[in-house]
């Protein structure tokens, strides 16, 4: 058999293999009790990006305001996305399935192919950066060159992990399965490298002396900005936390789990990031490790770094592009498999062309995370626990047929994409994520909780005053029966 | 009670009409399905604030 058509016929059956593992899964196929995710949840929490949010605090915040801001952004961030996706556990199903209610079945299409994409492509492009400056720091170690950031090579080198990402996407992630299993513990181990070599020469008072790089002045300025992009970094696990939540075996098991991991452990992580960023006075996680370690450990990490961002970037492109192929737009789930992955990493490329605009200001991209999630988890928050009592119509979500409860305006629920609007706007009147302009009460407010709750109570005022006479969305009230998950009609 | 096909692949339909019967039936038990109690949210929200009113407090 010709090798293309080899490859087609894995992504037909991946495809088809996503499909199935977006039904809803039974009690039997729940797979995760409390200690098995709290695992799943501790790999997720330890992983490179966390080395950059980390890193990326020093421009604004010393060590001790720096941890309080990491902690405090992440305990509010997490716990909007820890409950948003309750529903995901007590009903087993996809993320974006539940999502359906609240936005329709078409109307949950945007989300995915726009938004969740656009998002998984600027991961990629910052980890192919990451890939690429780890590289030249090896090269300027090995060679005794001093290439900088922005060299071609950095770029070259991204361009080289993006194309072994898509060999190892289009060729089979089997072994994705492998790699993931040894990144999180290798990754332990450098943490752990880091901290003893820190620690060996300076005491905790030498770091809480470093001054920050490039503060605002305004104390509370900085913090906030900190705040604001350590809960833009817990809102970007909404997408993944819905799929990985709906196998563990309890709400409450699954809840605390993702505390353990993705509250403790990647606050540790960040913290060891910002102690070594303060210490060598910059945010780039590539630029510490041979300073820090040595030539020869340093090398070995950063080529550790590598392999991690390689695993991460196929990991992400095999979902988001089988999440492409599935229902609704035809020509996607007919393109040819390694067309779509070379589009998605294509595009990732593109970041390329000036490493240092979005790696160097990684937390911006952050902020751009935070505008585009934080309405959505307000709406589906208002949706699920304020509107519907924690009850979903398990058929309805499932009926494609335009007067089914979740049918809205012939798939499309308009209310939820004007509480969409409004918190965008929200967001944007009180942060810019490019300029970093903010208006008077954002130090105050942060931007991402006032727009995620402009968005969860214009769409509840909108639901109950509109959506609900209008006979949308199934808001009135239920039965006994459909109560326990029964179908309306 | 069928819904309407989600997805032209019969297969996939069936086994989403098949789950679909199986979690809705009225003796179908599941763990999963026990909400949160009241004291969970204290706890939950509890000890995520006081995480952060104490960082606040030792670091800011």
């Amino acid at each position: 058999m010709p090798e293309e058509q080899q490859v087609e016929e894995f992504a037909q059956t991946s495809t088809k293999d996503a499909l199935f593992g977006t039904v809803p899964v039974t009690r039997g196929e729940r797979q995760w009790g409390f200690l098995d995710f709290s695992w799943v949840m501790t790999g997720l929490g330890i992983a490179t990006w966390a080395f950059l949010i980390g890193g990326d605090v020093v421009y604004f915040l010393g060590l001790k305001a720096g941890i309080a801001a990491m902690v405090l952004g992440n305990a509010i961030g997490l716990f909007f996305v820890i409950t948003s996706v309750l529903g995901n556990t007590k009903y087993g199903l996809e993320h974006f399935t539940l999502v359906r209610a609240a936005f329709g079945r078409h109307g949950v299409k945007p989300l995915i192919y726009l938004i969740n994409f656009l998002v998984a492509v600027g991961w990629s492009g910052i980890l192919a950066i990451m890939f690429g400056r780890a590289a030249v720091n090896v090269i300027n170690a090995l060679a005794g060159t001093e290439y900088g950031g922005d060299h071609a090579f950095v770029a070259l080198f991204g361009v080289i992990a993006l194309i072994l990402t898509w060999l190892v996407v289009v060729k089979g992630p089997v072994a994705l399965k492998w790699f993931n299993r040894i990144i999180a513990p290798g990754l332990t181990i450098v943490i752990i490298v880091m901290l003893v070599f820190l620690f060996s020469e300076n005491s905790w008072s030498d770091f809480t002396s470093v001054q920050p790089l490039e503060p605002f002045g305004n104390k509370i300025v900085d913090f906030m900005m900190v705040v604001e992009f350590s809960m833009a970094g817990a809102l970007s696990w909404w997408p993944s936390q819905g799929n990985l939540t709906r196998l563990a075996r309890t709400q409450r098991g699954g809840a605390w789990a993702c505390v353990i991991g993705l509250f403790v452990v990647t606050i540790v992580a960040q913290t060891v990031g910002l102690m070594a960023a303060l210490w060598y006075g910059d945010a780039d996680p590539t630029s510490w490790m041979i300073p820090l370690t040595g030539a020869g450990i340093g090398v070995l990490i950063l080529l550790w770094i590598a392999f991690a961002n390689i695993t991460t970037m196929s990991v992400q492109a095999y979902q988001v592009c089988i999440a492409m192929r599935q229902e609704g737009v035809k020509y996607l789930s007919t393109m040819p498999w390694g067309l779509l992955i070379g589009i998605f990493l294509g595009l990732s490329a593109l970041l390329l062309i000036r490493p240092s605009a979005i790696y160097d200001n990684f937390f911006t991209f952050l902020y751009w995370i935070g505008v585009s999630y934080a309405p959505l988890i307000g709406i589906m928050w208002a949706d699920y626990f304020l509107l519907r009592g924690q009850k979903i119509d398990l058929y309805a979500l499932f009926d494609h047929r335009d007067d089914s409860p979740y049918g809205y305006w012939k798939g499309w629920n308009i209310g939820a994409y004007v509480a969409f609007a409004v918190g965008f706007g929200t967001y944007l009147a009180l942060l810019n994520p490019v300029s970093l302009w903010y208006s008077a009460p954002f130090p105050y407010l942060s931007a991402t909780v006032p727009s995620l709750a402009a968005g969860g109570i214009l769409y509840f005022i909108i639901a109950k005053l509109w959506l609900r006479r209008a006979g949308k969305g199934g808001y009135l009230p239920r039965t006994v029966a459909e109560d326990a998950g029964a179908p309306t009609a | 009670m069928s819904t309407t096909p989600a997805h032209t692949d019969p297969e996939l339909h069936a086994e989403i009409e098949k789950r679909l019967a199986e979690i809705t039936a009225p003796d179908y038990e599941d763990p999963a399905r026990k909400d949160f109690t009241a004291l969970d949210w204290v706890a939950f929200a509890g000890f995520l604030a006081a995480c952060a009113v104490g960082f606040i407090i030792w670091g800011y």
